[in-house]
């Protein structure tokens, strides 16, 4: 038992008790929609958490390499558009529009992050907060494809994945939310894993010291602005690939479904997990959609809330709410 | 044989003139240093062969090969790495993880290989680990490799730096006032390390201003004061060189005893 | 399209007047006041209140307007900034508090004001007609208040011990701080005259905009448009931030129907920056 407990000290502070949450992660999985197989209320709540969670990863990995990107919303709503618009117009089956709205979130991401990571800390931040609002006008003012301020809608599920004869996935019943559940929760835990692996691996060694500091990166040979973009457009990704999931799942998507605000919310969750723990993100996502939605009756006041909770947590846990447990460790080591 | 050749280099700020028409070499295998007083353009100098500068006019050329041109990790890989006058660490990393990530050099696996954790960087990563423990070992740094950088008192922090310095597999290393505010007792480390990392074939270039150590360790030294060369040559030559002792203590106008 | 020059101007200057005030924060506080567009939209409620339901004098609601977001803006640093600022362990938390201000005033204007838009009357209901380019009253005197309140601040930051204070804070902290100036009262001070601009420049600009609790969003977004077009903590560079995005906006407008100006103006932002990464007159450092 030591000896285990050793090894996952050793091998990354990201996910302390490692064995435990994947267990009870997979029981989570399993279990949980069999109980609330009729529930779709819960269903849905989990559904919301899990594409939220997605997103939050993408700006999470941009917090590590010191950035804040206060503009994953505008790349949430191009991914959603452009399945929108493939789905409701060129009739492409969801397994294409879902790789491809993040192929071109990414690509959008890469081109304008070429030049706006180069700037320095506030002026990125303002930027990436004007990107949301940007894309929001874009979206607004480009009618011949997005339709406008009408938005898009009846956007149809998901239809079955077929190679040849064979049905990989079958096609979405209306009105079931197990599909959409599951389809949520495998992309939630292939990203994850991705995103694990990306930063145990050298690049996330590499990423880490940008945040530290990129003049010591920089002598030691790393090309920093290489890794800058990679973080960026791969939080970008994330978003389209959300987004994509969004419009399917809600089944509309207009210019302002996703604002400022939701920029904010995702950076919320976040630090509300603790931006030095991977799992953070997703922690955050589900805590807070959780007791929002069972906390209905208090939506009008939803921003406030979100808006108390984010002072108080920044003045009395700063580090969010796995540095709980980090706390609980550094006794027990000493 | 000369490794480092720096040419009619000269950097302006505006008005300013900080670097002047520097023309000194750096020969293999040697430690090199560069003293004058505080102001004399000695880390505008570095930073000028590392490209954390542009130079205005000059050149600059490593093993034979022009690296003017060049960005600052592109220089890394070349060879030469170098060390900050204020301590520049991974604070909020280990001692371990310091050394670990400035490895990225030695890599032979790219970053997809490394995303999928093929042979070839699960083989780099073994390779990185025990290179690391090496150095940690020969800089007696081992004790405290589960350190964060942060706690460490400045003495061990500089010797990280150089630790750092030496996992990015340096042909020449520029170290930047590595005496700085260091005790004797961390002084006398110091120059064992440099002299061993010199025992090792690499070149090393030096700015310091501590006279005891710069005596002992240099082969060969060049004084600047504003930007200019002002005189070069052994140590001892240097001594007792009138103008560097008139860079340093100003012309004698009474004779108080030198 | 001179008409459109010259409503460019007037608005450029109260626009200078919401840079300044989020320059000042920012030079001396280095927090980026998220909450500045709220602060801007309450100053256009107390304006509404004020002087449109109550008939107060209007440069009275003005000084009003002053006053109650100095107090908003001093309670934010003493109670939030300072305590937070000591505390984290990463610096983005401190743009996390500044943002959690910003949701929590708009929410709060929400539930008290409601949602629905408000006008309010006129000051002086006559339209000057100089060579046939249309100058409401109302704008002039928006222009000359505006202009008025600039030159005071800056000869407050040039000319007064406590602006020469706050000019060494936003150089380096702890040198101001080893010289014996008291940091927190000055930091509390450069926070309260900051929010008090926004306020003041809210309150002008609710005679000619609508006003409403969702504002604050939008003009935040301008606030730092004009920030990062003029660069970040320095006086002029607020000051020609705000002249640029007024004229942007008019000719915009002016121009092109429907909401693609700001499409464009973020375009050409991004495109500013990345010829001038620190904005026309920032300096580095920041």
């Amino acid at each position: 038992m030591k000896n285990i407990k050793i090894f996952i000290n050793k091998k990354t502070a990201l996910i302390p008790k490692k064995i435990v949450i994947f267990v009870i992660g997979l029981l989570y999985i399993i279990g949980y929609p069999l109980i609330f197989r009729h529930n779709n209320y819960i269903l849905n709540i989990a559904i919301s958490a899990s594409i939220l969670s997605v997103i939050s990863l993408g700006v999470w990995l941009v917090f590590v390499i010191g950035r804040i990107n206060i503009g994953q919303g505008a790349f949430v709503l191009i991914g959603a558009y452009t399945t929108a618009i493939l789905l409701v117009k060129l009739n492409l089956s969801f397994w294409l529009c879902l790789p491809i709205s993040g192929f071109i979130a990414g690509l959008l991401g890469f081109l304008i992050g070429i030049p706006i990571l180069r700037l320095k800390g506030i002026y990125f931040d303002m930027l990436t907060l004007c990107l949301t609002e940007a894309a929001m006008l874009a979206m607004l003012n480009l009618d011949f494809l997005t339709q406008g301020a009408r938005g898009i809608m009846n956007i149809p599920i998901p239809g079955a994945l077929k190679i040849g004869s064979l049905t990989i996935i079958p096609a979405f019943k209306p009105g079931n939310y197990l599909y959409f559940y599951y389809l949520t929760v495998i992309i939630l835990i292939i990203t994850i894993l991705a995103v694990w692996r990306l930063y145990s691996s050298r690049i996330g060694w590499n990423l880490q010291t940008l945040r530290q500091s990129d003049t010591l990166a920089l002598s030691s040979g790393i090309n920093i602005a290489k890794y800058r973009l990679i973080s960026y457009t791969i939080c970008c990704f994330l978003g389209g690939i959300g987004g994509s999931l969004f419009a399917v799942y809600v089944q509309s998507i207009f210019p302002t479904s996703f604002k400022v605000t939701d920029s904010v919310y995702y950076m919320l969750y976040c630090f509300l997990g603790g931006l030095n723990y991977l799992m953070g993100p997703i922690l955050g996502a589900f805590l807070l959609t959780f007791s929002f939605e069972g906390l209905r009756f208090i939506q009008r006041y939803q921003e406030g809330i979100y808006a108390g909770l984010m002072i108080i947590f920044m003045i009395w846990l700063p580090n969010g709410l796995m540095s709980l447990k980090l706390k609980k460790r550094t006794t027990f080591k000493n | 044989m000369v490794i480092l050749e720096v040419k009619d280099l000269k950097k302006s700020f505006g008005g300013l003139i900080a670097v002047n028409n520097l023309n000194f070499n750096v020969n293999q295998n040697e430690i090199f240093t560069l003293i004058g007083p505080n102001g004399a353009g000695k880390s505008t100098v570095f930073n000028l062969i590392t490209a954390c500068l542009k130079p205005t006019e000059g050149s600059i050329k490593f093993q034979g090969k022009d690296i003017t041109k060049l960005k600052t990790d592109e220089i890394a890989h070349k060879g030469i790495i170098r060390t900050f006058q204020n301590t520049n660490v991974y604070r909020g990393m280990t001692v371990l993880r310091n050394v670990i990530v400035a490895h990225h050099l030695h890599c032979q696996a790219n970053d997809w290989e490394h995303f999928f954790n093929t042979r070839r960087a699960r083989k780099d990563n073994q390779e990185i680990v025990k290179n690391s423990s090496d150095i940690l070992k020969f800089l007696d740094l081992q004790t405290i490799q589960n350190e964060i950088a942060r706690n460490l008192p400045h003495g061990l922090l500089r010797v990280l730096e150089v630790a750092i310095g030496l996992a990015a597999d340096p042909k020449l290393l520029l170290l930047d006032e590595p005496f700085t505010g260091m005790n004797p007792n961390e002084t006398d480390r110091m120059m064992a390390i440099i002299r061993s990392i010199h025992d090792q074939g690499i070149t090393i270039a030096l700015i310091e201003h501590d006279m005891r150590a710069v005596m002992a360790l240099s082969d060969r030294i060049v004084v600047i004061n504003f930007g200019k060369k002002i005189a070069e040559g052994k140590p001892k030559d240097i001594q007792y060189n009138d103008m560097v002792i008139e860079a340093y203590l100003g012309k004698p106008d009474e004779e108080e005893g030198d | 399209m001179t008409q459109m020059i010259v409503n460019g101007l007037m608005l450029g200057m109260s626009y200078a007047l919401i840079a300044l005030g989020l320059t000042l924060i920012f030079g001396i506080m280095n927090i980026v006041n998220f909450a500045h567009g709220q602060m801007c939209m309450i100053g256009s409620f107390i304006m509404y209140y004020l002087y449109g339901i109550f008939h107060w004098n209007f440069f009275l609601t003005l000084i009003m307007c002053i006053l109650i977001l100095a107090l908003v803006g001093a309670v934010f640093e003493r109670f939030l900034f300072r305590r937070y600022l000591r505390l984290s362990s990463r610096e983005e938390s401190s743009m996390l508090l500044a943002i959690g201000t910003a949701l929590l005033l708009e929410n709060t204007a929400l539930i008290s004001f409601g949602e629905k838009h408000h006008g309010v009357q006129p000051l002086i209901d006559h339209v000057f007609n100089i060579a046939g380019i249309y100058i409401p009253a109302n704008r002039i005197i928006i222009f000359v208040v505006s202009i008025v309140l600039i030159i005071a601040l800056l000869l407050f930051i040039q000319r007064t011990r406590y602006g020469l204070a706050m000019r060494a804070l936003a150089q380096d902290k702890e040198v101001t701080f080893l010289m014996g100036v008291d940091i927190d009262k000055i930091s509390m001070m450069g926070f309260a005259i900051g929010a008090s601009l926004a306020g003041v420049a809210g309150g002008l600009l609710a005679l000619i905009f609508p006003i409403f609790s969702g504002s604050g969003g939008s003009l935040s977004i301008k606030a730092f448009i004009m920030i990062m077009i003029g660069g970040a903590g320095v006086v002029p560079g607020a000051i020609i931030g705000g002249f640029i995005l007024g004229m942007l906006e008019s000719i915009g407008y002016g121009l092109i129907p429907g909401s693609a100006t700001y499409l464009i103006i973020f375009c050409s932002v991004i495109l500013l920056l990345i010829i001038r990464p620190l904005g026309i007159m920032g300096k580095p450092g920041y």
